[in-house]
Parts: structure tokens; C-alpha cells; sequence
């Protein structure tokens, strides 16, 4: 075995990695020197080892970071105020046991709520949803529900699974809006340059001129917030010049009269209108799109963030549908569970919730496309043709509503949530509405916070248990049930002190609430024996063979199975949403109105190369990559505006405002601004509230109340909302000279 | 039925899967070697990509105070 199982050694080493710096889990290798990570680099399979960005190979600066967490703290000032005493390991999880049994005898399992992120924490196993469920409570909330876990669940509704895009064999692409880059989401851009060298075209329908639209075959630079309309053109053309499979829509779809009654109430004059781009262009592109001898719709998370997320992100399967796109090399390819590793979504132990626990679960009664309401009406079709009642599809299929919970958390109603727990993921600054989930977590008995740094949320908690980091253990990622695959990430060096993984943790917790017996596993390596049971090996075994293995693909599943929806069928016309008293066709939704006040569309939840959404702010060699945050604007809108490149401004909202410098550049779509996300300023712990994280965060700045709120799932409207922009006469007091300079 | 022109497309993704998973093994045989061997030449070589590296400095550098 390649792993340094000795890590006192002092012979340098490599071991498989699964990065996990950000979401996409690219293979690099560990380079270990006396017990030391000391650089990741590279994949040495030449089929992999283009899948590495700056940010992978930044690990080393990540892991081992003096301002790393090693010891449990607990809070001794005010909430929020940042003092800490530390405490055993030990002694922690007594007293959050102890505190968290108080909280649920008083108010109710439901009363706790848990947010996390299995991106960031890749080695939970669906421990914490196990957790919850025998404790009772189906408050789960992610990061994914703004971010691909939504749209595994709507894709369920129309066709029962997620399809992942098989792009490199592609003969045509579709980007709605989604900018892969060299060092952004790697792998899918290496996918798609490889795609292009096979004569694929690559369609981009962005507002701004980005990275890969300056490349595309075709760029429609349509209006923020709009791709429910652009899709419904497309099915316009795509129905009225029988562009469509007949006999795939003949035989394998329910529904279709329907969809093209609301099809034509989208004549490209209207869409045209709608979206700001040329009619004809419109028609070309689904066209092109039509006529591909193969051709896929990439999940991306700008439809994800739409006040008509629902709809836009079913028109995508409905075109996938509609032109026989479905399963098929080249184009959306349905995984299903490997059965070679046992599933979270079987580890989750969803079946163990009650009913009426699940009936809790907070949004579901306005918002439940998401929520166990909507996603258990799957359930029997999901084992007919998957043998699992339950597919926790990027383990976004059964969660609560963040704005719902944050909102239960500051008002108590319709019930009080008074235990939050926080797990790899920055929770104040990753969902909209942030001064509500402030408000919500002061509202708060007990928080507990698990994370490698200290974060404004890791702030707010009562504890703070340190995390450890994928170098440290051992893993098989299997993308999380939305492809095929198993990637093993070996354990390289052993976490510093009391730094420990989140299936310890929520293991010593069960144990200390009295249900260990559901988490017989006492190491996460007896976990990854049991998940490879099927394959008669064990962890060691498995990761001494390989360090991957692909499910050699099968296409078209659904000729002997069907699809998992109650049809059996692909819905054009939803049966679920029917049910559940919404509109079972899809439709546009006009976001908020711009007006003389907030003459912008502002569009937020922008990641950027140098860091993953609220991380790494405090890792020098990635900040001195983007030292500040910076806003584009059109040259236009900046002239008109009095302003240059690097001025500082604030802009605002109805809801809140951050600061920022700008950059003014042509790629910009007139009369929109580009917010990017997650920004904070480590520097400025002691000296500014929860460490600046309330100057420059783009999640104070989107409305969360339920109108503002897409009807379905309970999405904001992250893409075109109003706002306005003031300049600044002088840079904000307190930043440092980098952020000034930078 | 699949279609002739169906059937090969999947064949052809079969088989590349089944030449990937062989060059994912840690002790290769020669048929494994072989499968390498080809993936090597298809996939061309990679340069070394400057962009990727970091100033060493020393990893207990903090962002703190910039």
C-alpha cells in the first residue's frame, strides 16, 4: 500500500488523494515527508492527471495552516464575541450530548437543525442524516439545496434519477450560463476542450462575454435570470419545426399534448422579449442543439438560483427528453447506484424517520419539491427501477428549507429550532437573507460548530471541534450517486491533535444519546468495508488494487425498466407538482423589476478560481491570487456612473448592501452586475464584527421572504435581482493594505 | 433492438472503460501495461504547468495581518 501508514517515517511518500478544496474531487497525490504533507501534485494516469488546479495544489498551505483548529474550544464570552477556553475532546461531546438532550426534551427532536456540506466534509457517510433520523428530526439542510442537490430532485420528478452529462463524447454542448475554466471546475473544462477537439459545437447562454463564451459556436447573452424563457423558445422550435424524437416522445414520455399548448404561449417574439436576444438567434441555437447527432445539457448552477428554478431546471430535462438525448453516449447519461458500493442514501436510514417527524420538516408545506413531501412520493418507483426507496442524489433529495429554517430559528414559529449544528460548511454567509440567519443563530440554546478554521459561523457556536482534511483519511468517493465511479483518497498523514473526522463525530455523539447500536462502526474503515461488501473486498484490499474503478456504462436502462416516475414514464407533465397543487407544466416567472432606484441587475453566488465559495480567504498563497473582491460592471454603466477600475463602492439592495472594488469590463452585459461570493477578511478577526463577514458578503443582499422565493423548491432569485451602485470616496476603514493594494 | 449504429457506440464506450480501469491498477500486469501504453498515446503529453505551483514559503505563513 502506497499510504504512508507511518507517518513517522522519514522516507518521502505519495498516496492517492480525492481533493476536496473544493466540490469536484479531482485525483492528485500526496507528497509526504516525515510525517508531513508537503505538496499535492499531479495524478501520474495521464487520463487524470490534466484534472488539477492552483487550488489543488494549495492543499499543503490548507492543511497544514497555523491558523488551523486543533483543539475543541468552548465558548466563555458572549455569543459571537470569539473567546474560547479549550477542552478535551472528550469533554465536548459529554457536554453537547447532554446540552442537545435538554433542547430535545424540551422543544422536541425537531428542534434541531443541522447544516453541512458532504463536500466539504466528504467522510460523512450520510452519518449525520443517520443521526437525525433516529433522533428524530428531518431539519437537514445543505449548501446543495442552492446547488445541484435541487437539481437532482427536480430531475427526479420528471424522470426519476440526475443525469450527468457525458460531455468528452459529446457532438454538442449546452452551457447555460456554467463557465468551467482551467481552474474552475477543471475536469468538466477539460471534458469540454476535449469534446471541441472531436468537432463538438459548445452553445453558451450567458450575459456575459465569459471564458467560455468567447470560444462558444454560439453565445446568446441573455438577460440574468431568464433561462426558463430561453428554453421554452427552444421547445418552440423544437416542436414547431419537428426537431423532437417521435418516437422516443411517442413511447417513452406522457404529457406531450400539454407541454405544447404551454409551448405556444412562448412564440420567440415573447421569448425574444423576455431573455433580450434575437429571435433568430433563439432558433438557431435550438437548432443546433436539435439537429446534434448527440448533444447534453450540463447541470449548472445558475439555473439552480432562478426565480423559475422549478421550471427551467425541468425544461432542461424536457429537452434532453424531447430530442432522445436521454442515456445515450454523448448525451445525459443515468448512472443509478454502483453495485459495487453501498449508497448513502442507504447508510442515511431515511426509512427510520416517522411520518409524522417527516411531516415536520420545515418549508415543506409551501416550498416541498425538495423536502421528504415531494421526493417519498418517488419512493416506490425509485425501488422498482433502482432498488433503493430512497436516492439521495448528491444527497439533495430529502432536505429542509434553509430560508424555512432560518426562519424558524430567529422566530420560533411554527415551532422553535433551538440546536444547531454546523458541519463543513460557513452557514451565516452560505444561503440568502444573511442577517436572518444571524438573528436565528443568536436565537440558539446550543450551536456546535465542526470545521478546519474559525468562521464567522464557527464564531457564533458554543463549540467548536476541529476538523480534519482529506489528506488525513482514508475515503471512496463515488461522486455521490450522480456518476459512476469510485475513486480511492488515502489516508497520507495523521490529523494534528484533537482534529477529527465528522463520522467520529456524529458516531461519539449516537453513543452518547443512547442509539449506538446504529453506528456499529468504530472506524471509518469499517464504514468502507461495509459499503464494499458487494464486492467481497475490504478497504485495504480494494485501495491495494486500484486506486479508481469505473461501472462500465450501460445505455438506454429505461427500455427494460421504465423510469422511476409514477408513469413509468418521462413527465413532461409532472405528476408530482400536480399532486402537490402546483402547475405540472413548466412556465417563466418574471424575477423583481428593476426601477429608477435600483436600475441594475445584480446576479450573485459567483464563485472564483482562487477559492472555494465562503474558504480559504486565509491561505496567503491564494490570496495574494485575489486579494479583495471585486464587482464587474459594464463600461457603459461605469462611465455613467463616474466610476473607474478599483473604485471602491457599495451596492445596494432593498435587503442589504456590501462594499467592494470595481472592475469595469466589456464582457459585462449592460445594465448588469456581477457579485462574486463567500467574501469575509480572516485578517480582520478581533478588530471587525465576526470577521468582516458582514462587509462584502453577498448573502445579505437577495430578498428571502416567500415571494421573492421560486414557488417549488423555495430558491431565491440569486440571478437579476435590483440594485443600485454608490461610489465611495474613500476605501472602507479597517481593510489591510493588501486588500487596498490588491 | 438496438440499432446497429447504437450497439457500436456502446461497445466503444464499454471497451474504453474497460482499458481505463486497467490502467487504474496498482500493480499492473502486461495487458495492463498495454491498456497504459495506449492511453499514454491517445491522451498525449502534459507539460509541466507553471500556473500550478506556489512560492514555497513556509506553510505556518499566515494570512493574518497583510
Amino acid at each position: 500500500m502506497a499510504s504512508a501508514e507511518s507517518s513517522k517515517s522519514s522516507e518521502k511518500k505519495l498516496s492517492y488523494s480525492v481533493c476536496t478544496i473544493c466540490d469536484i474531487g479531482c485525483q492528485l497525490r500526496a507528497e509526504t515527508e516525515n510525517g508531513k504533507l508537503k505538496r499535492m501534485i499531479a495524478h501520474d494516469n495521464p487520463a487524470l492527471a490534466r484534472n488539477v488546479c492552483y487550488k489543488g495544489t494549495a492543499a499543503a498551505h490548507v492543511h497544514n495552516h497555523a491558523d488551523r483548529l486543533t483543539k475543541p474550544l468552548k465558548r466563555v464570552g458572549e455569543r459571537g464575541a470569539d473567546e474560547w477556553e479549550e477542552i478535551s475532546y472528550q469533554q465536548a461531546m459529554d457536554e453537547i450530548a447532554e446540552r442537545l438532550q435538554k433542547v430535545v426534551d424540551q422543544y422536541g427532536p425537531e428542534s434541531m437543525a443541522v447544516s453541512t456540506s458532504g463536500w466539504n466534509t466528504q467522510s460523512t457517510h450520510s452519518m449525520d442524516r443517520r443521526f437525525m433520523n433516529a433522533l428524530g428530526t428531518p431539519n437537514y439542510i445543505s449548501g446543495v439545496s442552492l446547488c445541484a442537490g435541487n437539481t437532482a430532485a427536480v430531475n427526479k420528478m420528471t424522470y426519476g434519477w440526475f443525469p450527468f452529462a457525458d460531455m468528452a463524447n459529446s457532438k454538442c454542448i449546452v452551457l447555460f450560463g456554467h463557465n468551467p475554466r482551467k481552474h474552475s471546475w477543471t475536469p468538466i473544462f477539460n471534458m469540454i476542450n476535449a469534446a471541441r477537439a472531436n468537432g463538438a459545437k459548445v452553445i453558451v447562454l450567458d450575459p456575459r462575454v465569459s471564458d467560455q463564451a468567447e470560444v462558444a459556436d454560439l453565445h446568446l447573452s441573455l438577460r440574468s435570470g431568464t433561462d426558463a424563457a430561453m428554453c421554452l423558445g427552444w421547445l418552440n422550435v423544437i416542436i414547431n419545426e419537428e426537431l423532437y424524437d417521435k418516437a422516443f416522445v411517442a413511447d417513452y414520455t406522457v404529457g406531450f399534448a400539454e407541454l405544447c399548448e404551454r409551448v405556444n404561449e412562448y412564440p420567440l417574439e415573447r421569448v425574444a422579449e423576455i431573455t433580450g436576444v434575437d429571435a433568430e438567434l433563439i432558433a438557431e441555437s435550438a437548432r443546433m442543439y436539435a439537429a446534434a447527432e448527440s448533444a447534453c445539457i450540463p447541470w449548472t448552477p445558475i439555473t439552480d438560483m432562478q426565480i423559475s428554478s422549478t421550471s427551467a431546471i425541468r425544461l432542461q430535462s424536457i429537452l434532453r427528453a424531447l430530442t432522445g438525448n436521454i442515456d445515450i453516449p454523448g448525451g445525459d447519461v443515468f448512472g443509478g447506484f454502483d453495485p459495487n458500493y453501498i449508497p448513502e442514501s442507504k447508510l442515511g436510514n431515511h426509512e427510520m424517520l416517522s411520518q409524522e417527524q417527516k411531516a415536520k420538516q420545515l418549508g415543506s408545506d409551501i416550498h416541498p419539491a425538495y423536502t421528504y413531501r415531494a421526493q417519498e412520493m418517488l419512493s416506490e418507483h425509485t425501488e422498482r427501477v433502482y432498488g433503493y426507496a430512497y436516492a439521495d442524489i448528491v444527497m439533495g433529495c430529502y432536505m429542509a428549507n434553509p430560508s424555512a429554517t432560518f426562519r424558524a430559528m430567529a422566530t420560533e414559529k411554527p415551532y422553535p429550532v433551538k440546536a444547531f449544528f454546523v458541519l463543513g460548511n460557513n452557514a451565516l454567509m452560505s444561503y440568502p437573507n444573511q442577517h436572518q440567519i444571524l438573528k436565528g443563530m443568536m436565537n440558539q440554546e446550543l450551536i456546535v460548530a465542526h470545521e478546519i478554521f474559525m468562521t464567522p459561523t464557527a464564531m457564533l457556536a458554543d463549540y467548536v471541534l476541529p476538523g480534519d482534511v482529506f489528506s488525513e483519511r482514508n475515503h471512496i468517493s463515488d461522486y455521490w450517486n450522480w456518476k459512476l465511479g469510485m475513486t480511492v483518497s488515502q489516508k497520507a498523514v495523521e490529523p494534528p491533535a484533537e482534529c477529527s473526522s465528522t463520522f467520529e463525530f456524529w458516531h461519539d455523539l449516537a453513543h452518547r444519546m443512547g442509539f449506538g447500536n446504529l453506528f456499529p462502526w468504530e472506524t471509518i474503515e469499517d464504514v468502507l468495508d461495509y459499503r464494499l461488501s458487494p464486492t467481497g473486498k475490504t478497504f485495504e484490499e480494494f485501495s491495494n488494487e486500484n486506486y479508481m474503478y469505473i461501472q462500465p456504462p450501460e445505455y438506454r436502462k429505461y427500455r427494460k425498466t421504465g423510469f422511476a416516475t409514477p408513469s413509468g414514464k418521462v413527465e413532461l407533465k409532472s405528476s408530482v407538482l400536480e399532486e402537490l397543487g402546483f402547475d405540472p407544466l413548466p412556465y417563466y416567472r418574471e424575477g423583481p423589476a428593476i426601477s429608477e432606484e435600483y436600475p441594475y441587475y445584480v446576479f450573485t453566488g459567483v464563485r472564483e478560481d482562487a477559492f472555494f465559495q465562503t474558504g480559504q480567504r486565509q491561505v496567503k498563497v491564494l490570496r495574494d491570487r485575489m486579494p479583495s473582491p471585486k464587482l464587474f460592471m459594464h463600461p457603459v454603466d461605469a462611465e455613467r456612473q463616474g466610476i473607474v477600475d478599483h473604485d471602491w463602492v457599495k451596492l445596494q439592495t432593498e435587503t442589504g448592501e456590501v462594499t467592494a472594488k470595481v472592475l469595469v469590463q466589456a464582457s459585462m452585459k449592460q445594465g448588469h452586475i456581477r457579485v462574486p461570493h463567500g467574501w469575509w477578511y480572516p485578517e480582520m478577526r478581533g478588530s471587525a464584527k465576526l470577521a468582516g463577514s458582514f462587509i462584502s458578503s453577498d448573502a445579505v443582499l437577495c430578498p428571502d421572504d416567500p415571494e421573492h422565493l421560486d414557488y417549488e423548491q423555495g430558491i431565491p432569485h440569486f440571478k437579476g435581482f435590483p440594485g443600485r451602485i454608490v461610489k465611495l470616496a474613500e476605501p472602507p476603514a479597517g481593510m489591510s493594505e493588501q486588500v487596498l493594494a490588491g | 433492438m438496438l440499432k446497429f449504429r447504437e450497439w457500436r457506440g456502446d461497445a466503444q464506450q464499454r471497451l474504453m472503460t474497460n482499458i481505463a480501469n486497467r490502467t487504474f491498477k496498482k500493480k499492473p500486469g502486461f495487458i495492463d501495461r498495454l491498456a497504459m501504453r495506449f492511453l499514454k498515446r491517445m491522451t498525449g503529453d502534459l507539460p509541466h504547468d507553471p500556473e500550478l505551483d506556489h512560492p514555497e514559503r513556509d506553510h505556518r505563513e499566515s494570512a493574518s495581518g497583510q
